[in-house]
């Protein structure tokens, strides 16, 4: 745990300094009439703060638990949630939400280990199908439907 | 009742729901939503032992153990009389504390407003248990996230690095679901494993014994003072009034060798104070336009979704939305009581189907849900980092809500602030010197170093003292 603190402690200092860097583009005006870049400094240096505090403590006063950061068959399965996800993301203009929606149920429920491709095949459709309906036709939200219907 | 979803999460993903909807009905199915997992929350403690939600945790110590003895029928039927008993009176404490704490609100000005909002922030990161500086990290990415788009003083667009769609800013929805839906998703993708055992429970085991009653009555009026003042102040209320309460039935009970081996009390307690907690959190709400917690948050998104502004002039310009949350308040403890009563084991049986159904549909209501707030790609992408986000703070025990918070309020910070440097012509006193914001902020100061001190002075060694002479 400590190190993986200390590390997000680092993470948290860098993010912060990109963070200062960019509001540096900002006037800061005067404490009379502050400008758009006061208040983003302010932010970053309680960025700064907590990132330092984190890194601080857990050098100082380690809790010493660990942490099980998945290995094997976990950290596959945590890919092949999250590859197909972002695929998803990628593909729903041109796809549509009929068949991105399909792919990534079908995607899941591999990957949670579903063993009858007959009954992956037919959820995926179903959740697919049903999904599309129930946010375009009855909630009437505009997800795309892909080149299929041009 | 799904593990790890949550109000939060389960708010979350029906929002996009209630935006078909009017104000005032989309409020009343947002606040039955999380009244419902409440409820829901509390069945999954006693039954499974897996509290559906933070503040069910306290429920499952004794209510697991209820079960356990074959009184999980009493143990639930407590804790949704319980729950019914304290949402009711929590929502006349509404009604009598709203229009009052409204009226006083009138008097605010920016440093109010400010000092106020910080006080919420960092109230949250202090007390939600837990490192300070994890909180504090996850409290500033909020602030941070909330600079993103434009600047409503200057109008100048900052952090967008010319994506347009940056310029209107990070949405709460998308980062909400991220965090807590996709974020759950993914760590049960990590330890896949199968149903939860479910204790059975028949409809003849749903009455409590007279002597069951007569212990959890008191308890269940008890947690509902202490759940409502709880719920008042800015924090983890839920959570807090849990604790709180559990502690408070434990000290003053004749029986204290029961605790943690299914006392009736520790499960009225606790419910009834959360369900009071959640009442009360609506007074700053509506009466302020604040949100204290990340739910009252998602509310305040919901009603600005759909046009309203909560804050002081909300009970005077829109009388229709305040009494239609009341109302819809006392009408969905109503109906969740009935819901929940003789149809437990209904419910129950979601646990039973099948986990990779469940993390699938999940998973693609949240990418739709998201999608469907402003029909836009980038709110995908949002959800899926702050997923990632979500997932690794929870492997490192990081509390997140802050995050949301500091999103939702550090827009109205940053202008609050800069309003008042411009009405004082930059004399920072001005938020020391006012009354009540220098109330808020020495309450402040309180909440930030007076735990520090507290641990001081106690881990201080006595001295021996002089013998006599």
């Amino acid at each position: 745990m400590k190190r993986a603190l200390v590390v997000t402690g680092a993470l948290g200092v860098v993010l912060a300094a990109l963070y200062l860097v960019e509001a540096r583009r900002y006037s800061w005006g005067t404490i009379a009439q502050p400008g758009p870049g006061l208040y983003p400094v302010l932010v970053g240096c309680l960025l700064i703060l907590g990132s330092v505090g984190i890194a601080l403590e857990a050098t100082l006063r380690p809790t010493g638990g660990h942490i099980d950061w998945p290995v094997g068959r976990a950290r596959w399965r945590l890919m092949a949630i999250l590859l197909p996800s972002l695929a998803y993301v990628l593909l729903l203009r041109y796809l549509g939400h009929p068949v991105a929606g399909t792919l990534l149920t079908l995607a899941v429920l591999h990957a949670m280990g579903m063993r009858r491709w007959p009954v992956k095949i037919v959820i995926a459709l179903a959740v697919g199908g049903i999904s599309h309906y129930v946010f375009t036709v009855v909630l009437g939200v505009p997800l795309p439907a892909g080149f299929w219907s041009r | 009742m799904l593990p790890g979803i949550g109000p939060l999460g389960a708010m979350a993903l029906l929002l996009t729901a209630t935006l078909a909807l009017d104000p005032v009905t989309s409020l009343i199915m947002l606040a039955g939503i999380y009244y419902g997992s409440l409820y829901g929350g509390s069945t999954t403690s006693i039954l499974v032992n897996v509290p559906g939600e933070a503040a069910s945790v306290v429920t499952a110590i004794d209510g697991y153990q209820m079960a356990r003895k074959g009184r999980a029928g009493a143990a639930l039927a407590i804790a949704a009389v319980g729950s019914f008993v304290a949402g009711t009176l929590g929502i006349v404490g509404l009604m009598l504390f709203a229009p009052t704490l409204a009226a006083f609100a009138l008097r605010f000005s920016s440093p109010e407003y400010f000092a106020l909002a910080l006080l919420g922030l960092f109230a949250l990161s202090r007390l939600s248990g837990g490192s300070f500086w994890k909180s504090l990290l996850s409290l500033s990415i909020g602030l941070a996230l909330a600079t993103v788009g434009m600047d409503i003083t200057s109008g100048t667009t900052r952090y967008t690095f010319d994506v347009v769609e940056l310029s209107q800013g990070i949405d709460l929805v998308p980062v909400v679901m991220g965090l807590f839906g996709v974020g759950e998703v993914l760590a049960v993708a990590e330890r896949a494993g199968g149903l939860p055992h479910v204790t059975r429970v028949r409809f003849r085991e749903l009455f409590p014994s007279r002597a069951e009653w007569r212990q959890a009555f008191p308890a269940v009026l008890r947690g509902t003072g202490v759940g409502f003042l709880i719920g008042l102040l800015p924090g983890p209320g839920g959570v807090l009034s849990t604790f709180a309460s559990y502690g408070l039935e434990r000290r003053i009970t004749k029986r204290p060798e029961e605790f943690g081996h299914g006392a009736v009390e520790g499960v009225a307690g606790p419910e009834s104070a959360n369900n009071a907690a959640s009442s009360a959190a609506m007074v700053p709400l509506l009466a302020l336009g604040i949100p204290f917690s990340p739910i009252t948050a998602l509310l305040l998104a919901a009603l600005v979704l759909q046009g309203v502004q909560p804050g002081p002039l909300l009970m005077q310009q829109r009388p229709d939305v305040f009494w239609g949350v009341v109302a819809s308040m006392y009408v969905g403890n109503v109906a969740l009581l009935i819901l929940n009563f003789p149809l437990v084991g209904i419910w129950v049986s979601v646990l039973r189907i099948p986990q990779p159904v469940l993390v699938a549909l999940i998973l693609l209501f949240t990418l739709v849900g998201a999608y469907s707030i402003n029909n836009s790609m980038l709110d995908l992408l949002v959800l899926i980092v702050m997923g990632v986000v979500g997932y690794v703070g929870k492997k490192l025990d990081f509390d997140l809500s802050p995050m949301v918070l500091g999103l939702v309020l550090g827009t109205m910070l940053e202008k609050t602030f800069h309003q008042t440097l411009y009405m004082s012509r930059g004399d920072v006193s001005v938020f020391f010197l006012r009354p009540i914001s220098g109330t808020l902020l020495a309450m402040l100061v309180v909440i930030l170093v007076g735990p520090t001190i507290w641990r001081l002075i106690r881990r201080r060694p006595v001295t021996a003292r002089p013998a006599n002479p």
